[in-house]
């Protein structure tokens, strides 16, 4: 038999395993019944465990709650006991505390009455022993007395025991106070007995300090010495108030006089009758001469050292601390009332009053040493010599200061008082015209520009050292022209210092001179433009002057700007003061100019057009307002002539004169129509202008000729226009040449063209001449 | 009363004592040492006459030639002018053309009222005499009076017979003119023109 797929074998095989699989199944269930009875088993006897244990639970359970109860009760009991024994130890304890409390209360009251009883026979004793004189044994016990008193009160006490007792500690120490500064007052005696601030100077004659010529001996009789007093206001604390009582008077009566009044001294008696010392005032006999000033601080220090040394005998004692108080409340002020009246005001004038002044250095320092000494000042005591020993720099300081109240002086002189500089050569060194050089016109005149770069109005100090020697050849030059001699004065002492600043031994001295000499520039800049402010702006000589002083000072600035870096320091400059002074007068001359330029065109405005003027009214009107600008520009170069340097009054002259000429020409030019008399008129009037131009301008006629047309831009033009204004047709075009005559260099074609147009009526002829100045020109 | 304003002005040499003559008149002073005018001075002073109150503006103009610049702005409405030359000093004299014809320049008010003043008649060295004075003054159709500030002699009767002569010019004296404030610094009227005019008066 065929097996399909497999053989024999396998089919044993097939069949083995299929034998094994069917006991090993059997042996698995057999092993799971066992399993499953032993689970039945074990859980049995878990339940019967867990019946036998759940018993026990509910058992202890019970016991627990029993225990719980009867714990309560407990604690219930408990608490009931000790609540009650804890008031009751509680209460006791507090009737312990109240009874001690009122055995305190008792104790202190008794204390408390115990002490003001103590008080009152202390009181008693102490009243008992100021009447038998026993000061200090009476001022000991008022001070025991305070002392409790004090005390007494620091514990409250508002009894009314205790404030009768208060009440007559007081009265007790007035008294006691009283009795004390009587005595005091009997032994240390001042008249007046008072004094107030400023005692007048009857009272200040009168005044009279006497003490005891001993401290401790018994002057009065009495039985007591002033140290009994003393020692009993210290015990009082009263003490204070009699030093600062006795400084007072010190202060007021003798120190502060004595300083203030030159004519006050003090003399020192000794009375051996009486057993005093007497100090008093005294006043010179007759009226002396004004004591020079180290002899009058010389003598006050003695009088203050006689005053000291007495002062010092009435407590002689050295722990009473009386000089060092006194010392204290009277030194501040006498030291402020000597520094401000005598050192301050007898600063040292002169070097040789300085080199003297040596005497008041020692008598000063001998002088603090003195009250250093006896005990006023304390040691190293400087309140006078550190203005005595620092004099050099007050010296100095009054000297700048004089130096400057001098230059202010000096520059609120006059500014019309004036003096004419005088120029040995030509020169024009700090001169540049406050005009630019397109209004100036030209040259013909000399200028002073060797030194300094082209453009560059102001040397810088490097241009200055550069050329210190062409600076040195031309530095004294100066154009002619008047300036205020009070500016002459004012720049002489500016030279002079900065002379004597080279002389001077340190830099720093030389320094400090130099720096002077700018305050004193910056016054002239501050104080002579706003003093002289209302002639400088409404007298046009004044503006002039101005201008000129300016640049004398400048001129002179320059010239000591060289001098400076090689005898001073290359630091010390005045080129910054240079460019400020110079703007200052050149500003306000170009202002003056203005208003002048505005008031020549004022008269000339008032005409209106140049037409009609053969009218006679019109003539007469334009005439007059030609002839008002000529005269006022006459005026004033006729002034500027007599202030300014040369150059610059042809300048300004010319300046204002072009200004006239300059609207005149304007006025013809702008006439679209000039009838025949109107023409020759206008001619005419313009020929006076020429003929008074060189008058107007204080100039003659060969230099007018020369030069007016440099100063006067326009002045050819108005003389070509006075003859255009007159000449034929055939002559203008003549005098054209071209563009290459002189009316071609004055005027455009289309100037003269429109003249022509404006000349002569439309004619064939008149066209030919404007065709030839048209085509020419081109 | 009606109230007028005037504006006075005093010219002349300087030294010849115009600032003396507005002092005597003004104050009745006398100050040998016056100083020397610079620019101009200024001085009001109020009289009454012919009924009316006068308020007279007087302006003490410096004759120093360098502090004569101010020119047009003084001379600017002036109603009258007192001229003043030296007795003493024939040059002060001699330049009372150049005056004249600084006034003919300046002067905007028709028929201004000319007053010729000779002054410090209590010297002794005269070098101008009264008759010399008086052509000059009828020449130019001034009025004329010889005075001393020093003495008072004349002063009082100079600015009298000024103001008397303003009053009684009515092309001067308008009454729509003196109800303004003179305002110097004012542009002059533009119709105006010169004539000489016054006349003189001998005393």
């Amino acid at each position: 038999m065929a097996f399909p797929g497999g053989s024999l074998v396998s089919s044993i095989l097939q069949k083995s395993s299929a034998l094994d699989q069917r006991l090993v199944e059997s042996g698995a269930q057999k092993l799971s019944k066992k399993v499953g009875q032993l689970k039945e088993e074990m859980y049995e006897h878990v339940r019967q465990r867990y019946v036998e244990f759940e018993t026990h639970v509910q058992t202890t359970c019970q016991l627990r709650e029993k225990l719980r109860e009867v714990e309560g009760e407990y604690r219930r009991l408990n608490a009931d006991i000790g609540g009650e024994l804890r008031r009751k130890i509680a209460d006791s304890a507090e009737k312990r505390r109240e009874i001690e409390d009122s055995l305190r209360d008792v104790q202190e009251k008794m204390e408390f009455v115990r002490r003001l009883a103590s008080v009152h026979e202390e009181l008693q004793a102490s009243q008992r022993n100021l009447d038998e004189g026993d000061w200090v044994e009476a001022a000991q016990k008022l001070h025991d007395v305070a002392v409790c008193l004090g005390e007494l009160s620091e514990m409250g006490c508002e009894a009314r025991v205790f404030n009768a007792l208060q009440e007559e500690t007081a009265l007790v120490n007035s008294e006691a106070d009283l009795t004390l500064v009587e005595e005091w007052d009997k032994r240390v005696n001042w008249s007046p007995e008072s004094a107030t601030k400023d005692p007048p100077y009857h009272v200040i004659l009168q005044t009279k300090l006497s003490i005891p010529s001993s401290y401790t001996l018994d002057i009065e009789g009495d039985g007591r010495s002033l140290a009994d007093v003393v020692g009993a206001c210290r015990a009082l604390d009263t003490w204070a108030e009699v030093q600062l009582e006795f400084s007072n008077k010190l202060r007021h009566l003798i120190v502060k006089p004595l300083v203030t009044i030159p004519a006050l001294g003090v003399a020192c008696q000794v009375q051996s009758a009486r057993s005093c010392i007497i100090l008093s005032i005294t006043e010179a006999e007759e009226e002396e001469e004004e004591k020079e000033g180290s002899e009058r601080i010389s003598e006050l220090y003695a009088n203050l050292a006689t005053v000291f040394k007495v002062v010092g005998q009435v407590v002689p004692v050295e722990k009473e601390g009386w000089t060092g108080k006194v010392g204290r409340l009277v030194l501040p002020e006498m030291t402020q009332l000597i520094t401000d009246h005598l050192l301050k005001k007898h600063v040292p004038k002169t070097p040789e009053e300085l080199e003297r002044y040596e005497e008041v250095k020692v008598a000063t320092c001998e002088f603090e040493a003195g009250l250093t000494e006896l005990g006023f000042a304390e040691a190293g005591f400087s309140g006078l010599s550190d203005f005595t020993q620092n004099i050099e720099v007050y010296f100095e300081e009054q000297k700048r200061q004089e130096l400057l109240a001098n230059a202010r002086s000096i520059l609120m002189k006059s500014i019309h008082d004036t003096e004419k500089v005088v120029t040995p050569e030509r020169s024009e060194i700090g001169h540049a015209s406050p005009w630019s050089e397109g209004e100036k016109g030209g040259g013909g005149r000399e200028k002073w520009t060797p030194q300094l770069e082209p453009g560059t109005k102001i040397p810088t100090l490097t241009d200055l050292m550069l050329h210190e020697d062409k600076l040195r050849d031309v530095g004294t030059h100066f154009p002619e022209c008047a300036v205020s001699r009070c500016i002459l004065e004012y720049v002489a002492l500016l030279c002079d210092l900065l002379e004597a600043s080279y002389s001077k031994e340190t830099e720093e001295e030389k320094m400090d001179m130099f720096r002077t000499v700018r305050d004193l520039i910056d016054l002239y800049r501050a104080v002579f433009p706003t003093h002289h402010s209302g002639d400088i702006a409404t007298i046009p000589a004044a503006a002039a002057t101005y201008y000129n002083n300016c640049m004398y000072l400048v001129h002179h600035l320059i010239v000591e700007s060289a001098k400076l870096s090689r005898n001073l320091s290359p630091r010390a400059s005045f080129v910054d003061l240079i460019l400020i002074v110079r703007r200052m007068g050149e500003d306000t001359f170009q202002q003056e100019m203005r208003k002048q330029r505005e008031s020549v065109l004022r008269s000339l405005k008032t005409v209106g057009d140049f037409g009609g003027v053969s009218n006679d009214d019109k003539r007469d009107e334009v005439y007059r307002g030609v002839r008002q600008g000529l005269f006022q520009i006459t005026q004033l170069s006729r002034v500027y002539k007599n202030t300014l340097p040369v150059h610059v009054h042809r300048d300004a002259a010319g300046n204002l004169l072009d200004v006239l000429v300059s609207y005149m020409i304007q006025g013809v030019l702008s006439l679209e129509d000039i009838v025949s008399k109107d023409s020759s008129e206008l001619s005419r009037l313009l020929g006076v202008i020429v003929e008074k131009g060189p008058s107007v301008m204080q100039m003659s006629e060969e230099e007018a000729k020369k030069e007016l047309h440099h100063h006067c831009p326009s002045w050819l033009q108005l003389q070509d226009l006075a003859f255009v204004l007159d000449a034929r047709l055939q002559e203008i075009v003549d005098r054209w040449a071209g563009g290459e005559g002189t009316l071609g260099k004055n005027f455009k074609a289309l100037q003269i063209r429109t003249l022509i147009k404006a000349l002569f009526t439309n004619t064939d002829r008149r066209a030919a001449a404007l065709d030839k100045i048209t085509m020419q020109k081109k | 009363m009606e109230n007028v304003n005037l504006k006075v002005l005093i010219i002349g040499d300087s030294g010849i004592g115009k600032s003396s003559l507005l002092l005597r008149f003004v104050n009745d002073t006398f100050d040998p040492d016056q100083s020397a005018t610079i620019g101009v001075d200024f001085k009001v002073k109020t009289i009454v006459l012919d009924q009316k109150r006068v308020k007279l503006s007087i302006w003490d103009t410096a004759g120093q030639e360098r502090f004569r610049t101010l020119t047009p702005s003084y001379y600017r409405g002036a109603h009258g002018v007192i001229l003043v030359y030296d007795v003493s000093s024939r040059g002060s004299f001699q330049n009372l053309e150049t005056w004249l014809n600084e006034l003919d320049t300046y002067a905007t008010k028709k028929d201004l009222v000319k007053m010729l003043v000779g002054n410090k008649i209590d010297k002794e060295s005269r070098e101008v005499s009264r008759s010399d004075g008086l052509q000059f003054a009828r020449r130019n159709s001034m009025l004329f009076i010889e005075a001393s500030a020093k003495t008072r002699d004349g002063v009082q009767q100079a600015f009298q017979e000024l103001v008397q002569k303003i009053l009684q010019t009515p092309s001067l004296y308008s009454a729509e003119e003196h109800r303004q404030t003179l305002d110097p610094l004012a542009p002059p009227p533009s119709d105006v023109s010169w004539c000489g005019g016054g006349s003189c008066t001998v005393t």
